[in-house]
Protein backbone atom coordinates (compact mmCIF):
# COMPACT_ATOMS: atom_id res chain seq x y z
CA UNK A 1 0.00 0.00 0.00
CA UNK A 2 1.17 3.63 -0.64
CA UNK A 3 0.34 6.66 0.69
CA UNK A 4 -3.42 7.31 0.95
CA UNK A 5 -5.99 8.60 3.24
CA UNK A 6 -6.22 7.71 6.90
CA UNK A 7 -9.02 7.56 9.34
CA UNK A 8 -6.49 7.79 12.72
CA UNK A 9 -9.91 6.41 14.57
CA UNK A 10 -9.69 3.25 12.63
CA UNK A 11 -7.46 0.67 14.05
CA UNK A 12 -4.71 1.35 11.44
CA UNK A 13 -2.92 -1.96 11.75
CA UNK A 14 -6.28 -3.87 11.43
CA UNK A 15 -7.22 -2.21 7.83
CA UNK A 16 -3.75 -2.48 6.83
CA UNK A 17 -4.03 -6.39 7.24
CA UNK A 18 -7.47 -6.03 5.26
CA UNK A 19 -5.84 -3.62 2.57
CA UNK A 20 -3.24 -6.38 2.13
CA UNK A 21 -5.99 -9.12 1.76
CA UNK A 22 -8.18 -7.00 -0.78
CA UNK A 23 -4.62 -5.83 -3.15
CA UNK A 24 -3.80 -9.64 -2.66
CA UNK A 25 -6.72 -10.45 -4.00
CA UNK A 26 -6.62 -7.79 -6.49
CA UNK A 27 -3.25 -8.48 -8.04
CA UNK A 28 -4.03 -12.31 -8.73
CA UNK A 29 -6.96 -11.26 -10.62
CA UNK A 30 -4.64 -8.65 -12.66
CA UNK A 31 -2.02 -11.84 -13.14
CA UNK A 32 -4.81 -13.90 -14.75
CA UNK A 33 -5.48 -10.77 -17.04
CA UNK A 34 -1.96 -10.83 -18.04
CA UNK A 35 -1.24 -14.31 -18.92
CA UNK A 36 -4.64 -14.64 -20.80
CA UNK A 37 -4.16 -11.11 -22.26
CA UNK A 38 -0.38 -11.16 -22.76
CA UNK A 39 -0.34 -7.43 -21.63
CA UNK A 40 2.02 -6.69 -19.39
CA UNK A 41 1.62 -2.95 -19.71
CA UNK A 42 -2.67 -3.10 -19.26
CA UNK A 43 -1.61 -5.13 -16.01
CA UNK A 44 0.59 -2.40 -14.84
CA UNK A 45 -1.81 0.34 -15.30
CA UNK A 46 -4.56 -1.48 -13.71
CA UNK A 47 -5.64 -0.04 -10.32
CA UNK B 1 -11.37 -14.28 1.34
CA UNK B 2 -14.07 -12.22 -0.20
CA UNK B 3 -13.19 -8.86 -0.77
CA UNK B 4 -16.84 -7.85 0.00
CA UNK B 5 -16.72 -9.83 3.06
CA UNK B 6 -17.72 -7.39 6.11
CA UNK B 7 -14.84 -7.04 8.59
CA UNK B 8 -14.98 -5.20 11.47
CA UNK B 9 -12.46 -2.74 12.33
CA UNK B 10 -12.40 -1.06 15.80
CA UNK B 11 -12.71 2.95 16.20
CA UNK B 12 -10.92 4.39 18.78
CA UNK B 13 -10.92 8.25 20.38
CA UNK B 14 -7.77 7.32 21.96
CA UNK B 15 -3.71 5.57 21.72
CA UNK B 16 -5.08 1.79 21.22
CA UNK B 17 -2.07 -0.82 21.53
CA UNK B 18 -1.79 -1.26 18.09
CA UNK B 19 -0.21 1.70 17.45
CA UNK B 20 1.29 2.45 21.27
CA UNK B 21 5.16 2.99 21.65
CA UNK B 22 5.86 -0.91 23.30
CA UNK B 23 5.10 -2.01 19.17
CA UNK B 24 8.59 -0.20 17.62
CA UNK B 25 11.93 -1.68 18.13
CA UNK B 26 14.09 0.90 19.86
CA UNK B 27 16.07 1.92 16.84
CA UNK B 28 13.24 2.74 14.66
CA UNK B 29 13.46 6.26 15.35
CA UNK B 30 17.09 6.30 16.84
CA UNK B 31 18.78 8.99 14.33
CA UNK B 32 16.04 9.88 12.12
CA UNK B 33 15.16 13.50 11.60
CA UNK B 34 11.76 14.94 12.32
CA UNK B 35 9.95 18.21 11.74
CA UNK B 36 6.77 18.91 13.03
CA UNK B 37 4.88 22.01 12.11
CA UNK B 38 2.10 23.50 14.63
CA UNK B 39 4.06 21.87 18.15
CA UNK B 40 3.45 24.41 20.28
CA UNK B 41 0.02 22.76 20.93
CA UNK B 42 -2.72 20.26 19.77
CA UNK B 43 -1.96 17.20 17.75
CA UNK B 44 1.16 19.12 16.66
CA UNK B 45 2.93 19.09 19.68
CA UNK B 46 1.51 15.37 21.10
CA UNK B 47 3.04 14.64 17.84
CA UNK B 48 6.83 15.93 18.48
CA UNK B 49 6.59 14.44 21.91
CA UNK B 50 5.78 10.83 21.18
CA UNK B 51 8.66 11.24 18.34
CA UNK B 52 11.06 11.97 20.68
CA UNK B 53 9.66 9.69 23.26
CA UNK B 54 10.88 6.94 20.04
CA UNK B 55 13.98 8.59 20.25
CA UNK B 56 13.70 10.90 17.17
CA UNK B 57 15.75 14.23 16.72
CA UNK B 58 12.50 16.32 16.58
CA UNK B 59 12.33 19.59 15.23
CA UNK B 60 9.49 21.61 16.66
CA UNK B 61 8.19 24.15 14.53
CA UNK B 62 5.54 26.90 15.15
CA UNK B 63 5.24 30.36 14.58
CA UNK B 64 4.33 30.56 18.39
CA UNK B 65 7.97 30.10 19.72
CA UNK B 66 7.76 30.21 23.29
CA UNK B 67 4.55 27.88 23.03
CA UNK B 68 7.13 25.64 21.06
CA UNK B 69 9.69 26.18 23.68
CA UNK B 70 7.62 25.00 26.38
CA UNK B 71 6.63 21.84 24.29
CA UNK B 72 10.47 21.20 23.46
CA UNK B 73 11.19 21.56 27.58
CA UNK B 74 8.52 18.59 27.53
CA UNK B 75 10.25 16.64 25.61
CA UNK B 76 13.61 16.96 27.78
CA UNK B 77 12.72 13.73 29.48
CA UNK B 78 13.07 11.64 26.68
CA UNK B 79 16.82 12.81 26.59
CA UNK B 80 16.95 12.94 22.41
CA UNK B 81 18.03 15.74 20.80
CA UNK B 82 15.33 18.46 19.78
CA UNK B 83 15.49 21.98 17.88
CA UNK B 84 13.21 24.81 18.46
CA UNK B 85 12.42 26.97 15.12
CA UNK B 86 9.71 29.54 15.04
CA UNK B 87 8.31 29.10 11.41
CA UNK B 88 5.23 30.68 10.07
CA UNK B 89 4.24 28.08 7.55
CA UNK B 90 2.35 30.71 5.05
CA UNK B 91 5.59 32.47 4.60
CA UNK B 92 7.91 30.39 2.05
CA UNK B 93 11.03 32.38 3.04
CA UNK B 94 10.88 31.38 6.65
CA UNK B 95 9.41 27.64 5.96
CA UNK B 96 12.70 27.67 3.62
CA UNK B 97 14.50 28.92 7.25
CA UNK B 98 12.99 25.83 8.88
CA UNK B 99 14.44 23.07 6.18
CA UNK B 100 18.13 24.63 6.24
CA UNK B 101 17.79 25.03 10.22
CA UNK B 102 17.14 21.62 10.10
CA UNK B 103 19.41 19.94 7.55
CA UNK B 104 22.11 22.25 9.33
CA UNK B 105 21.64 20.82 12.78
CA UNK B 106 20.11 17.39 12.27
CA UNK B 107 20.97 16.38 8.68
CA UNK B 108 18.00 15.81 5.92
CA UNK B 109 14.46 15.10 6.89
CA UNK B 110 13.35 11.52 7.17
CA UNK B 111 10.37 12.36 8.31
CA UNK B 112 7.76 15.48 8.33
CA UNK B 113 4.57 15.91 10.35
CA UNK B 114 2.41 18.94 8.81
CA UNK B 115 0.06 19.68 11.95
CA UNK B 116 0.25 23.48 11.86
CA UNK B 117 -3.30 24.79 10.90
CA UNK B 118 -6.81 25.71 12.67
CA UNK B 119 -10.35 25.76 11.48
CA UNK B 120 -12.83 28.60 10.77
CA UNK B 121 -16.13 28.45 10.29
CA UNK B 122 -17.87 31.79 8.34
CA UNK B 123 -20.62 32.30 6.26
CA UNK B 124 -19.10 32.63 2.74
CA UNK B 125 -21.37 35.71 1.99
CA UNK B 126 -19.97 37.86 4.52
CA UNK B 127 -16.08 36.18 4.80
CA UNK B 128 -12.98 38.29 3.91
CA UNK B 129 -10.58 37.43 1.96
CA UNK B 130 -7.75 37.95 4.43
CA UNK B 131 -9.25 35.29 6.64
CA UNK B 132 -10.39 33.13 3.54
CA UNK B 133 -7.18 32.75 2.11
CA UNK B 134 -4.76 33.14 5.50
CA UNK B 135 -6.65 29.72 6.31
CA UNK B 136 -6.02 28.28 3.30
CA UNK B 137 -2.46 29.58 3.20
CA UNK B 138 -1.89 28.22 6.34
CA UNK B 139 -3.69 24.81 6.03
CA UNK B 140 -2.96 23.55 2.67
CA UNK B 141 0.27 26.06 0.94
CA UNK B 142 2.12 25.85 4.00
CA UNK B 143 3.01 22.12 4.07
CA UNK B 144 3.25 21.94 0.22
CA UNK B 145 5.66 24.36 0.46
CA UNK B 146 7.79 22.52 2.98
CA UNK B 147 7.58 19.20 0.92
CA UNK B 148 8.72 20.91 -2.40
CA UNK B 149 11.69 21.50 -0.47
CA UNK B 150 12.27 18.54 1.11
CA UNK B 151 11.15 16.26 -1.77
CA UNK B 152 14.01 15.93 -3.67
CA UNK B 153 16.42 15.14 -0.89
CA UNK B 154 13.89 12.15 0.02
CA UNK B 155 13.56 10.50 -3.70
CA UNK B 156 16.94 10.96 -3.98
CA UNK B 157 18.01 8.62 -0.50
CA UNK B 158 14.66 6.93 -1.19
CA UNK B 159 13.41 7.04 1.84
CA UNK B 160 10.67 9.35 3.45
CA UNK B 161 7.32 9.97 5.77
CA UNK B 162 5.35 12.68 4.63
CA UNK B 163 2.35 12.75 7.34
CA UNK B 164 -0.45 15.31 6.49
CA UNK B 165 -2.75 16.16 9.41
CA UNK B 166 -5.94 16.63 7.15
CA UNK B 167 -9.74 15.71 8.36
CA UNK B 168 -12.99 13.92 7.36
CA UNK B 169 -14.39 17.07 6.44
CA UNK B 170 -17.47 16.35 7.94
CA UNK B 171 -19.22 16.52 11.67
CA UNK B 172 -21.79 13.54 11.08
CA UNK B 173 -19.94 10.22 12.48
CA UNK B 174 -22.98 8.44 11.06
CA UNK B 175 -22.05 9.18 7.48
CA UNK B 176 -19.32 5.82 6.38
CA UNK B 177 -16.17 7.46 5.48
CA UNK B 178 -13.41 6.03 3.35
CA UNK B 179 -10.67 7.37 1.32
CA UNK B 180 -13.03 7.73 -1.76
CA UNK B 181 -15.64 9.77 0.63
CA UNK B 182 -13.33 11.83 2.37
CA UNK B 183 -12.64 15.53 1.70
CA UNK B 184 -15.88 15.47 -0.99
CA UNK B 185 -18.64 16.24 2.11
CA UNK B 186 -20.69 19.86 1.55
CA UNK B 187 -20.83 21.60 5.15
CA UNK B 188 -22.21 25.22 5.31
CA UNK B 189 -20.37 27.32 6.96
CA UNK B 190 -17.03 25.81 6.52
CA UNK B 191 -15.73 26.51 2.73
CA UNK B 192 -12.26 27.38 3.30
CA UNK B 193 -11.63 24.78 5.67
CA UNK B 194 -13.26 22.19 3.53
CA UNK B 195 -11.33 23.29 0.49
CA UNK B 196 -7.53 23.16 2.53
CA UNK B 197 -8.23 20.01 3.66
CA UNK B 198 -9.99 18.19 0.75
CA UNK B 199 -6.66 19.81 -1.41
CA UNK B 200 -4.63 17.95 1.30
CA UNK B 201 -6.28 15.24 0.57
CA UNK B 202 -6.12 15.10 -3.45
CA UNK B 203 -2.52 16.14 -2.66
CA UNK B 204 -1.53 13.59 -1.08
CA UNK B 205 -3.15 11.42 -3.86
CA UNK B 206 -1.70 12.91 -6.61
CA UNK B 207 1.72 13.32 -4.68
CA UNK B 208 2.04 9.78 -4.56
CA UNK B 209 1.12 8.72 -8.16
CA UNK B 210 4.29 10.26 -8.36
CA UNK B 211 6.14 8.55 -5.93
CA UNK B 212 5.26 5.26 -7.12
CA UNK B 213 8.39 4.05 -8.26
CA UNK B 214 10.02 5.50 -4.83
CA UNK B 215 9.72 4.65 -1.13
CA UNK B 216 8.57 7.90 -0.30
CA UNK B 217 5.34 7.69 0.98
CA UNK B 218 2.59 10.57 1.99
CA UNK B 219 -0.28 10.04 4.12
CA UNK B 220 -2.98 12.48 4.71
CA UNK B 221 -4.46 12.09 8.08
CA UNK B 222 -8.12 12.48 9.41
CA UNK B 223 -6.82 12.90 13.37
CA UNK B 224 -10.46 12.08 14.69
CA UNK B 225 -12.46 14.95 16.40
CA UNK B 226 -9.95 16.16 18.79
CA UNK B 227 -11.41 18.90 20.99
CA UNK B 228 -9.38 21.80 21.82
CA UNK B 229 -8.42 22.38 18.31
CA UNK B 230 -7.80 25.89 17.56
CA UNK B 231 -10.91 27.77 15.57
CA UNK B 232 -10.62 30.62 14.33
CA UNK B 233 -9.35 32.47 17.07
CA UNK B 234 -5.48 32.12 16.40
CA UNK B 235 -3.64 34.25 13.89
CA UNK B 236 -6.97 35.24 11.69
CA UNK B 237 -9.49 36.54 14.52
CA UNK B 238 -12.94 36.50 12.97
CA UNK B 239 -15.08 34.68 16.14
CA UNK B 240 -16.59 38.06 17.05
CA UNK B 241 -17.29 39.14 13.46
CA UNK B 242 -19.22 36.49 12.83
CA UNK B 243 -20.49 36.21 15.72
CA UNK B 244 -21.59 39.67 14.87
CA UNK B 245 -22.85 39.41 11.32
CA UNK B 246 -23.94 35.98 11.23
CA UNK B 247 -24.97 34.74 14.80
CA UNK B 248 -26.66 31.93 13.36
CA UNK B 249 -22.59 30.35 12.35
CA UNK B 250 -21.34 29.75 15.92
CA UNK B 251 -24.95 28.75 16.65
CA UNK B 252 -24.91 25.96 14.22
CA UNK B 253 -21.33 24.64 14.64
CA UNK B 254 -21.22 24.89 18.34
CA UNK B 255 -23.81 22.32 18.87
CA UNK B 256 -21.83 20.24 16.12
CA UNK B 257 -19.04 20.06 18.14
CA UNK B 258 -20.99 19.42 21.04
CA UNK B 259 -22.18 16.49 19.64
CA UNK B 260 -19.58 14.96 18.17
CA UNK B 261 -16.86 12.13 18.95
CA UNK B 262 -14.07 13.76 20.70
CA UNK B 263 -11.01 12.31 20.50
CA UNK B 264 -7.44 12.69 22.21
CA UNK B 265 -4.24 14.44 20.71
CA UNK B 266 -2.36 11.26 20.99
CA UNK B 267 -4.55 9.17 18.69
CA UNK B 268 -3.51 10.94 15.67
CA UNK B 269 0.01 11.44 17.21
CA UNK B 270 0.92 8.08 17.71
CA UNK B 271 -1.19 7.30 14.34
CA UNK B 272 1.34 9.38 13.13
CA UNK B 273 3.96 6.98 14.55
CA UNK B 274 3.18 4.13 13.26
CA UNK B 275 3.00 5.51 9.68
CA UNK B 276 6.27 6.43 9.86
CA UNK B 277 7.65 3.16 11.11
CA UNK B 278 7.91 1.38 8.02
CA UNK B 279 5.13 -1.40 9.33
CA UNK B 280 2.66 0.53 6.37
CA UNK B 281 4.98 -0.44 3.57
CA UNK B 282 3.73 -1.42 0.24
CA UNK B 283 3.11 -4.97 0.24
CA UNK B 284 2.59 -5.55 -3.37
CA UNK B 285 5.93 -5.57 -5.34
Amino acid sequence: MKGKYIDATQDQPAIIERIKEVEEKEMYVMKVLQFTTGKEKLYRKLP
Amino acid sequence: MSSSAKIEIPVYTDVYPGIAASNYDPNTFKGKVVVVTGAGSGIGKETALAFSEMGAKVVFSDWREDACRQAAEEAKKFGNPTLVHRCDVTKLAETEELVNATVKKFGEVDVAVFAAGYGMFDKFAISREKDWWGLIETNLKGPTDFTRLVLPSMIKRNTGKLIYISSRVSFSLEIPVNYKQAGVMDHAFSTAYSISKAGLIRFVGCLQKELEDTDVQAFAVHPGEVGGTQLADVKYVTKDYVQKEAPEVPETIGKLLDSILNCHTRLPAWTSVYLASGKVSNPVP
